[in-house]
């Protein structure tokens, strides 16, 4: 049991930062730690030194939280949990504050005075791009086996049935036999591959704004390597939590014996998710190139200064701009337009979502 | 096809919006027939007012080089090909007289303000036919 969280929790925030790390490495070269840069300071030593103890930072943020988290001996699901919140919430804390190096220089040096700027948008439809179908097709076949497999055991299956294994494999929480207590975790398993298939279908359709501290194409490239990247990767995540799903299903059903074998099956779940998502940020990096690539030659406008539109870098709030969602400017994805009331709504019922859906998991873990 | 807009130009965003839907035209890289993006994207992508960039897409309505239909949205409504409206070379020839007089009060000699002339069509024309290859 000790070895099991040994190596879990450190694997886990190890894999967590190298996510994190590699997300930043796909900012576009005017942002560097979120910070509305010009292209004639981009390369200025107080940004390579803010972004280097940027880098100390969240490799010190990791092993505090690791050596914390070997320190917690509590077995339960919010405990495991805890290190990836607590190494978030650290490394926000050294973004924050390594940002504040390249703020102060461009606030003393006026880095935008004077500078000439432009936005650029879409104006005609961009050709709608179709998500992979492929893996939400293998993701529905993965299920369906798995579901085969449990109709089949269902009538040699005990009453009642494990629910719940602890971190050691053993079976800690029992429930009387019934559709849902052995097809539940299937169920909510559809449930996730069909809502991120939706999401894959809404990110290949949104029309993303462009903005454009480059030469349009290169603005153009950057949306649609975005687009194509976060497409690909929510298709191929529903894949991978259905094969999680699934296995960690079929180790408890099949090998109840085996102790081992739920936990390996939840661990190679968590490792399989980090690593579809570092393939795809290390993908979209490298289709992103010549995006990034300047020509000195031919020097364009930079992007228009919305620092201030940037709390912490991280949360946009714009009461003028009618966008209630806008690309992030830090990592991957979208966020929600805070200035506006329908972005305050949505963002409110998505944690009010996430809580739920948190309060569920700790519940139904421990009150069985 | 990309518009650019500068927040700090003299010039005011409806009019660039206006003036570089026009030039997209006159490149051939908005062809008659294409949709573009309503209001509200278009807004949306910019981050500025749905008003800002409804009072270009009206401007474009009123010349005819765009027409509106609930529809199909916003649709670009006349291109190179077609036979300018009858009302459109009155209107021209006096925003063209202001700009030669610019030129002229300005001390350009005749000869260069018709080579600046001929080069810009020419570079409407060579983009044209660029685009015109490019989408075939």
């Amino acid at each position: 049991m000790i070895a099991f969280v040994l190596v879990f929790a450190p694997v886990f925030t190890a894999l967590f930062g190298v996510l994190f790390a590699t997300i930043i490495a796909l900012r576009p070269p005017g942002l560097p730690l979120s910070v509305r840069v010009p292209q004639a300071h981009a390369n200025d030593a107080v940004v390579a030194s803010a972004i280097r103890r940027f880098r100390w930072g969240l490799v010190l943020a990791w092993l505090v939280t690791a050596a914390l988290a070997l320190a917690v001996t509590d077995q339960t699901s919010l405990a495991t949990l805890l290190p990836v919140l607590l190494y978030a919430a650290f490394s926000i804390l050294v973004l924050v504050l390594c940002r504040r190096m390249i703020l102060r220089a461009k606030r003393e040096g006026d880095w935008f005075e004077g500078l000439p700027v432009q936005v650029s948008a879409q104006i005609t439809s961009p050709a709608y791009h179709h998500p992979p179908i492929v893996w939400p097709a293998l993701a529905v076949m993965v299920l369906a086996a798995a579901t085969a497999v449990n109709v089949a055991l269902y009538p040699s299956l005990p009453d009642p049935v494990p629910t719940h294994f602890n971190a050691a494999g053993e079976a800690d929480g029992w429930a009387a036999k019934s559709v849902w207590s052995v097809f539940g975790v299937l169920m909510i398993g559809t449930a996730v591959v069909v809502l991120l298939a939706v999401l894959s279908i809404v990110a290949a359709r949104y029309a993303a704004r462009t903005q454009a501290d480059d030469n349009a194409e290169q603005a153009a490239l950057r949306t649609r390597v975005q687009r194509s990247m976060l497409t690909l990767l929510l298709s191929q995540l529903s894949f991978v939590i259905a094969l999680g799903i699934s296995a960690i299903e079929l180790a408890q059903r099949l090998l109840p014996g085996v102790k081992w074998a739920t936990a390996a099956s939840a661990i190679g779940l968590a490792i399989l998710v980090m690593v579809v998502i570092i393939a795809a940020v290390a993908r979209g990096r490298e289709q992103l190139r010549p995006a990034n690539v300047r020509d000195p030659r031919n020097p364009r406008p930079d992007a228009v200064d919305d620092d201030e539109h940037w709390k912490g870098g991280l949360f946009y709030v714009n009461s003028d701009d009618p966008a209630l969602v806008v690309p992030r400017r830090f990592g991957l994805g979208w966020t929600l337009n805070l200035g506006r009331p329908g972005g305050i709504v949505l963002t409110i019922l998505l944690l009010l979502l996430i809580a739920g859906v948190v309060t569920v998991v700790i519940l139904t873990a421990h009150l069985r | 096809m990309l518009i650019d807009i500068d927040p700090d130009s003299e010039s005011p965003l409806y009019q660039q919006l206006r003036d570089q839907v026009v030039r997209a035209i006159a490149e051939g890289s908005l062809k008659p027939g294409e949709a573009l993006a309503s209001v509200r994207q278009l807004a949306g992508q910019f981050g500025i007012n749905s008003a800002t960039v409804g009072k270009g897409y009206e401007l474009l309505r009123q010349e005819g080089l765009v027409r509106t239909s609930r529809r199909s949205g916003s649709v670009v409504a006349r291109g190179p090909a077609d036979e300018p409206t009858p009302g459109f070379s009155a209107g021209w020839t006096g925003r063209l007289r202001t700009l030669l007089a610019e030129a002229v009060a300005h001390g350009m000699p005749d000869q260069s303000i018709r080579d600046t002339t001929d080069s810009l069509l020419a570079d409407f024309a060579a983009s044209r036919t660029d685009s015109g290859r490019s989408a075939s």
